[in-house]
């Protein structure tokens, strides 16, 4: 009688100790800036936010998700200016996951899937922006029909409303139309500022850009270069295009390092249209593409978007700016109407009257 | 310059003028690629006197019933309804033959107007119609596609048989030009493609008569030795030769060496020469350039070149004028 009282004591004390530790085994703790997703029976029941909470009866911790707030680069790419000329926009913000405003899958997403939402949400966002900055009037200084001089040499026509007067209103509303497009998938924007970093044109335009300088200008480089410019902008303007071309005639080294290198920068875009050696940008390198990582956070968070072109050609700043002949020469006072170069096509289309070619 | 056709023989500008006449009597459009002073206008004032007309048609009744009619562009290329009201005073000459009286505009744009003024000159007036738009490219620059599609259908609609022709005038081709939209997509380029023609240089006998002509109108007294100079400093160009003869009036006997500077002071010899660098194609200026500064442009831009005037051989290009190129050389010294 007593051996069994014995064994059926310390039978209880094993169930007793073993419910204890069962139970203490179900309690977790999150670590501050992170979320605990739970599931049950393999499906997802909740979360649990920093701190200490315990796994109910089937349930599973499945992952976890970084939410601590962070800053973050992204580059938007295929965003259009009213010039029609698809450059990358280049964002600086800070941000926050919440899972409470995310939908089940979103709660699952790998860092790369987030990007890859992020790059999307954002351009959705310009795209709105684009579209309602196009109906809104064109200042003078936008006016496509200006005939002035300067308005000939003008870079903000070509990259409106990234330059130019719509450039503070592109920056006014892009914050509040970040943040909206965003929270709903629980991704919260910060109280601080959604700044625009600059604009990265296309690698292919910019590649073109190199060889017409490296080819002096000369007749067929610039058919190659149109040719090349339109392949890499098909939806550019013709009115966009001939900024373009009359932008990148100006034999300015800050206009060179542009177009050469690639990039503009944010104070250049908020100048009124100038662009001042001060504000040349560095051209891009091997190691810029580290310029656009997340900078905190254990947790990688969005990356970089298409990288650019490290393999382009850079311009040695000391070689070609003194050499190359002003290729539109104007006399003080002149206004040249923009052309198409010629092609061997036109002296085909030419006939002529004088009698030692005919 | 005024053209004063009792000053110029029937032969005058032969060349371009059977051209023009020999293409628009079969219906045919085309357009007149010139260098800017080259006298291109002028020669559209020689074509519309009704000797000319009678020297260069095909027979007496076609004669009678071709008219030349002409607006410049330049004024009314903004607005479509100041065109068509310039292209319905163009069709003066047309409608005063037959005693018909020109459309009012109305409300609209004044195509409507025009088109039916044209059809009523060409199909019930029996008319043939060549009219003449100078500087054409002003409307490219500005105008777009839908616009150059209404003067296509205002062709078309007497197009059987061919009564109504154009002739565009315009210092560089006109595909190549900038607009708010492509030229080269409309329906009216594709008359015209065909058929471009470069307003070349004078001959030597009519860059002669038209010297004489600008000393005469003037009444200066030029020597053989000094005219010939003249001729031969500006490539027989008209606007160079009224810039440099206007710039050392009435003494002609002036040192080469300051005939040349004169290209590159304030002045009216700078003035013509910066009206045609104005208007080259931007291909044009940079193998200028390159050829004052010794380079050679490649053979197909040689010949180019050649056909437009603006150099005298395409096996040995020289630019067209010592004064010009001197011209050119000050460019590129800036």
């Amino acid at each position: 009688m007593d051996g069994l009282m014995l064994l059926v004591s310390v039978l209880l004390v094993g169930v007793a100790v073993s419910a204890i530790f069962f139970i203490v085994a179900r309690f977790r703790t999150v670590p501050e800036g992170h979320v605990a997703i739970i599931q049950r029976l393999d499906k997802f029941e909740r979360t649990a936010g920093p701190g200490l909470y315990m796994l109910r009866p089937m349930e599973a911790e499945a992952a976890r998700l970084y939410v601590r707030q962070r800053e973050a680069r992204a580059a938007v790419p295929n965003v259009f200016t009213e010039g029609g000329l698809p450059v990358t926009v280049n964002l600086r913000y800070s941000y926050s996951l919440n899972p409470r405003f995310m939908n089940r899958d979103e709660v699952y997403y790998s860092d790369e899937e987030r990007d890859e939402q992020l790059r999307t949400l954002l351009k959705r966002v310009f795209q709105d922006l684009m579209y309602q900055l196009a109906l809104l009037p064109s200042s003078p200084a936008d006016d496509p029909a200006a005939k002035s001089e300067q308005d000939r040499v003008n870079i903000e026509r070509l990259f409106s409303p990234f330059a130019g007067s719509k450039a503070r209103i592109v920056q006014t509303a892009l914050e509040p139309a970040v943040r909206e497009a965003l929270r709903p998938h629980g991704i919260i924007v910060t109280n601080a500022p959604v700044l625009i970093n600059g604009l990265t044109l296309p690698p292919e335009i910019s590649g073109a850009y190199v060889d017409l300088l490296h080819a002096d200008f000369d007749s067929s480089a610039r058919a190659d270069f149109i040719r090349r410019v339109r392949k890499a902008a098909p939806t550019m303007t013709e009115g966009g295009l001939v900024q373009l071309l009359n932008i990148i005639q100006n034999p300015s080294a800050s206009i060179q390092s542009v177009f050469s290198g690639g990039t503009l920068d944010s104070e250049v875009l908020l100048q009124s249209g100038q662009i001042s050696t001060r504000h040349a940008v560095r051209p891009t390198d091997p190691s810029s593409s580290a310029m656009y990582e997340a900078s905190s956070g254990a947790v990688a968070g969005p990356k970089a978007g298409p990288e650019t072109d490290n393999s382009r050609k850079m311009l040695p700043a000391e070689a070609k700016v003194a050499t190359i002949h002003p290729v539109d020469p104007s006399p003080p006072d002149a206004a040249m109407d923009p052309d198409y170069p010629l092609t061997e096509e036109d002296n085909v289309l030419l006939k002529t009257t004088r009698e030692e070619v005919t | 310059m005024a053209l004063i056709l009792d000053r110029y023989p029937l032969d005058y500008r032969r060349e371009v003028v059977e051209h023009i006449f020999a293409a628009t009597a079969g219906g045919y459009s085309m357009c007149l690629v010139g260098l800017a002073g080259s006298g291109k206008s002028n020669l559209v004032t020689f074509t519309r006197q009704p000797e000319v007309v009678r020297h260069y048609a095909a027979d007496p009744a076609a004669a009678e019933s071709t008219t030349v009619c002409w607006m410049s562009c330049l004024q009314a290329a903004d607005s479509p309804a100041r065109f068509y009201a310039e292209m319905l005073n163009g069709l003066e000459p047309a409608a005063e033959k037959i005693g018909y009286s020109l459309p009012t505009i109305g409300a609209g744009s004044g195509y409507v107007e025009v088109r039916a003024a044209v059809r009523h000159l060409c199909q019930a007036g029996g008319q043939r119609i060549v009219f003449v738009l100078d500087e054409f490219e002003s409307l490219i620059r500005q105008q777009p596609l839908y616009f150059f599609e209404e003067l296509r259908n205002v062709r078309d609609e007497v197009r059987t048989p061919p009564r109504f022709a154009y002739v565009f005038i315009t210092h560089r081709m006109p595909h190549r030009v900038v607009g708010s939209q492509p030229f080269e997509n409309s329906s009216l380029y594709r008359l015209i493609a065909d058929n471009m023609v470069a307003f070349g240089p004078y001959r030597p006998a009519d860059a002669r008569s038209m010297l004489e002509v600008m000393v005469a109108r003037e009444k200066l007294t030029i020597e053989a030795v000094e005219r010939d100079r003249i001729l031969m400093l500006t490539g027989g160009h008209a606007g160079l030769m009224f810039g440099l003869v206007t710039a050392i009036k009435p003494h002609f006997n002036v040192p080469a060496r300051r005939l040349m500077e004169l290209a590159t002071t304030a002045g009216p010899v700078r003035k013509a020469c910066e009206h045609i660098w104005r208007h080259l194609h931007s291909t044009e200026r940079s193998a200028l350039l390159d050829l004052a500064h010794g380079g050679l442009p490649s053979p197909w831009l040689s010949e180019f070149l050649y056909k437009r005037g603006l150099i005298d051989a395409p096996q040995a290009p020289e630019i067209f004028s010592p004064v010009f190129k001197e011209f050119v050389l000050g460019l590129g010294e800036r």
